[in-house]
């Protein structure tokens, strides 16, 4: 507080108030800065992208294989967009349940040193690398049932279900508990309470959460290279063999030395940002509504 | 008033309802107590998870950590699986030094450049920005965190990298030729490095780091803050005195969880680190490896005796570095916000 | 005018009954020795009370004496809150509620509780909200879903305002209509006993009006008990009254008084229910 040139108002003090407006104003603008390059560098990324993949992006890119030989142009990579929706999907079959499951033991079921314990590692959980998880998988799956799409779904779902976890036990804490009440004053079990009533309430929060997921999901590369190995030959629509994901598929392309290949890349990338940023602003869109209706 | 009771306060034959003579006893409890121990197991699942991950990955990493003994990895950074034979247990050819070297130096260089950023744009978008530029603001630097690690890989390779290569030349012709510190800023520079990772990671974690802070920032109390204004402390003044000071180990915070983020992070470090798996490089601007970049890089093509294994080695050191990080985080930043 | 005893009378229940074979005597709700604790804190303290059949019993006194955890007691709605406790009996059909044997959610659903503020369930129109407590705890019998749902309405004296819209969300009527929402939502059921915390606290003038008027209609049909604030709302609805009260701050509450409703308010024995209803504390 020192700093502060407490003084009797008048001409003496004017040029140091003059002073400290001045710095203050040089370091809102450094802060300001820092905004603006977050910002900035997001608009180049999707700019650049942008650019480099429209190109590249067609119809065809969307419904054809890529070509045996990497140097040649056209084709696509159709499989691992098939791939990426087969893997994430049967993941979120996975996760959803078993993230919503464990966010109602969380809120209503939950009891002292165990669901704390619980929660708290639900949200380590969420920092673990993913390229430990799909070390994990190929560990106890990979080693016994081989390389496949749904080992790859395995590890997604590790890496989904402490989100939808997270995100679900908010949303059903703001549950007010008047309904509970409400329900069980009625005669309803606790079960009957929190599948009839909590859920449903708080059901648009936890799509929100659940598409959150899904566009991480999507994104993820590491843990696919280790379970699902990738498949960039033909299309496997087969979760018990090795599949692509379009992730992967840029990864795979990107890092060849090829221009083609890299071309592909490209679109891909393009489409990969296209769907999780669709994804995510939807559900975030959706999830404020939400918010400010039930606050 | 009341109306008018019958005599005797009866009943007049069934008008009044009357409890069933027994309540029933055993309803469906034993579905509710199935329903009470199926979300339990369920939130169970996590625990187990992060245990068989340990274990696993230990069970996977032994052969390696036996033939050639437990410690001999962490005590060596040379990464050399070609002379890996499968009688030979001494040198250790799989040392994993250099590996967390990388990690740690492209996470500490990308947390000096991310945390600053992240707190200043969180400053901006609580206590700066006008009320209507809020929220759009916050969700995009939110989106950030959304862009596939792949993506900002390519990204990084073919954007980031020609765009900074100017400016890194320039420090390695002086820098790099300053005594003792020089060593770290040494050319040449051929894009791929520990310092472009850094680059990467610090814009990767940028996000995560913003959203904790914006939490914390916005738990200010209000009062606090107009007692500061009303002594005529200017905006950066009141954010120095009453906004910064409490959010200390918040930010604290939120720097662990993205400092355990970092650590983390695979496929865009693969791609702009250059993955030179020898030995320690000093420059900061020269190729190097992570503990992450080396199991995607090496994991479908580990053909040499205890070449897997070695890399599950590595691993299991990854994560429990991660977890001690990610368990340090959560003790000390705030809950609250979905990432 | 209306009978002037100043005990309940328990046994005119049995006269009404004893046709019907053997049956208890008294099948109404009698408190005994009720204590009730949140956690280390003792709350309501020795409560003997019976609530006359086919009555409106208003429990009456000042705020944060145990009212509404006392009602809470008789449906079992107090235990629900984490070390909550209650000690005593409440027989009610001839049987102690708290019986270990028996099942909270089977005492709860021939229970009707109406809560303080309007709620609810938003997800679900008003037609669903009506015949939730069918589909959650007790089965319809023979009735017809949409029978009940228009007689639980008629009664809660909201079906004019609603039956063209049965469809449309709970959320969408105003305060008001949602607590006789409430109201209806709890007599769907066929509740022997009708519990009633503050049910108009949270509405306007108007709206209480309408649901004391509704409490009046309905009272001859229901046992009621119900907790209020508003001593004018006691006395306009109620034929019994008893008076909870605490001495000291801290003490848990007890029920100090309780009679017919003209003799509380007319000529309260006991000094400190004297004090509250003439308006000298509160």
């Amino acid at each position: 507080m020192s700093q502060l040139a407490l003084g009797t108002p008048g001409l003496r003090n004017r040029s140091a108030l003059r002073r400290r407006r001045a710095k203050s104003a040089v370091l809102i603008g450094v802060l300001i800065a820092a905004v603006v390059v977050a910002v900035g560098v997001l608009a180049w990324v999707l700019i650049y992208v942008a650019i480099q993949g429209a190109g590249a992006l067609n119809l065809g890119f969307l419904t054809q294989t890529p070509p045996g030989n990497p140097a040649v142009a056209g084709g696509g990579f159709y499989n691992g967009i098939i791939g990426s929706l087969i893997i994430v999907g049967i993941a979120t079959l996975i996760a959803i349940p078993l993230g919503v499951g464990a966010a109602i033991y969380l809120v209503e079921y939950g009891r002292g040193r165990l669901s704390a314990t619980v929660r708290f590692f639900n949200d380590v959980l969420i920092g673990i690398p993913t390229i430990v998880t799909g070390a994990f998988i190929y560990a106890i799956w990979v080693t016994r049932f081989g390389f496949s799409g749904f080992a790859g779904s395995l590890a997604l779902a590790i890496v989904m279900m402490p989100l939808v976890t997270r995100t679900t036990e908010e949303m059903l804490r703001l549950v007010p508990h008047e309904l509970r009440e409400g329900s069980l004053a009625l005669g309803a079990t606790r079960s009957q309470t929190v599948m009839r009533v909590c859920i449903p309430t708080a059901l648009p929060g936890i799509i929100t959460g659940a598409m959150l997921a899904v566009a991480r999901a999507m994104g993820e590369t590491a843990p696919i290279l280790l379970t699902a190995l990738g498949n960039d030959l033909f299309t496997e629509y087969n979760p018990a063999k090795r599949m692509s994901t379009l992730s992967l598929q840029i990864f795979d392309n990107a890092v060849t030395g090829f221009q083609e290949g890299q071309g592909r890349a490209w679109a891909g990338a393009l489409t990969l940002i296209a769907i999780v940023l669709i994804f995510t602003l939807i559900a975030r869109f959706f999830g404020r509504r939400v918010r400010t209706s039930n606050a | 008033m009341p109306p008018p009771a019958d005599v005797g306060g009866g009943i007049a034959a069934s008008a009044v309802r009357v409890p069933p003579l027994l309540f029933k006893r055993d309803r469906p409890r034993i579905a509710d107590r199935i329903f009470g121990a199926g979300v339990s197991m369920m939130g169970a699942i996590v625990l187990v998870v992060i245990a068989a991950m340990i274990v696993f990955l230990v069970l996977e990493g032994l052969p390696a950590m036996q033939h050639y003994g437990f410690f001999s990895f962490v005590t060596s950074s040379r990464w050399t699986p070609s002379t890996a034979f499968p009688n030979v247990t001494h040198p250790n050819p799989y040392g994993i030094l250099q590996f967390i070297y990388g990690t740690m130096l492209t996470s500490i260089i990308g947390m000096i450049i991310a945390v600053p950023l992240a707190v200043g744009a969180a400053l901006v978008i609580t206590e700066i920005a006008p009320q209507r530029i809020k929220g759009p603001l916050s969700a995009l630097v939110d989106l950030l965190a959304a862009v596939p690690s792949v993506v900002y890989g390519f990204w990084g390779i073919f954007a980031l990298i020609p765009a900074i290569k100017p400016v890194v030349d320039f420090l390695t012709t002086t820098l790099g030729t300053v005594p003792v510190i020089g060593i770290a800023f040494q050319g040449p520079f051929f894009g791929v490095s520990y310092f472009s990772a850094a680059l990467v990671l610090a814009i990767m974690v940028l996000p995560i780091i913003a959203a904790v802070c914006r939490e914390v920032f916005r738990s200010t109390p209000r009062n606090e803050k107009e007692a500061a204004l009303a002594l005529g402390a200017t905006k950066w003044e009141m954010i120095r005195i009453a906004v910064l000071p409490r959010a200390r180990s918040g930010i604290v915070g939120a720097s662990l969880l993205g400092l355990g983020r970092a650590l983390g992070e695979t496929i865009a470090v693969t791609m702009v680190i250059g993955n030179a798996v020898l030995h320690i490089n000093s420059s900061i601007f020269s190729q190097g490896a992570t503990m992450s970049s080396v199991i995607a890089n090496e994991f479908t093509e580990a053909t040499e005796p205890f070449h897997l294994s070695a890399l599950f080695v590595v691993g299991f050191w990854l994560l429990i570095v991660a977890l001690v990080v990610n368990v340090l985080a959560r003790l000390v930043a705030r809950r609250g916000v979905a990432l | 005018m209306p009978d002037v005893a100043t005990e309940p009378a328990p046994s005119s229940t049995a006269a009404g009954d004893a046709s019907r074979g053997s049956i208890p005597a008294d099948r109404g709700l009698t408190i005994e020795k009720l204590n009730a604790w949140f956690g280390k804190h003792h709350v309501v303290a020795d409560v003997d009370l019976v609530a006359p059949t086919g009555k409106v019993t208003a429990l009456i006194g000042p705020s944060g004496c145990g009212k509404s955890t006392l009602i809470r007691c008789v449906n079992r709605m107090h235990e629900i809150v984490p070390g909550a406790r209650v000690q005593g009996r409440v027989m009610f059909g001839g049987q102690n509620v708290y019986d270990p044997d028996i099942d909270p959610g089977s005492v709860r659903s021939e229970i009707g509780m109406v809560f303080q503020r309007p709620n609810p369930f938003p997800t679900k129109s008003i037609y669903e909200n009506a015949i939730i407590g069918v589909r959650l705890a007790k089965s319809a019998g023979s009735r017809n879903l949409d029978d009940i749902a228009e007689s639980a309405l008629r009664r809660a004296q909201l079906w004019d305002e609603v039956k063209d819209r049965l469809h449309k969300p709970a959320v969408s009527l105003s305060g008001g209509q949602q607590q006789r929402l409430c109201i209806a939502r709890a007599v769907a059921v066929d509740p022997a006993l009708l519990l009633m915390d503050e049910p108009c606290s949270a509405l306007d003038p108007i709206a209480t009006y309408k649901i004391e008027e509704l409490i009046r209609e309905i009272a001859d049909q229901y046992t009621v008990m119900i907790v209020t604030h508003n001593m004018q709302q006691a006395a306009r609805v109620s034929h019994y009254t008893g008076f909870m009260t605490i001495e000291r701050a801290g003490d848990p509450g007890r029920l100090v008084e309780f009679g017919t409703t003209d003799q509380i308010f007319g000529a309260p024995a006991n000094p400190a229910t004297e004090a509250y209803v003439s308006g000298r504390v509160g």
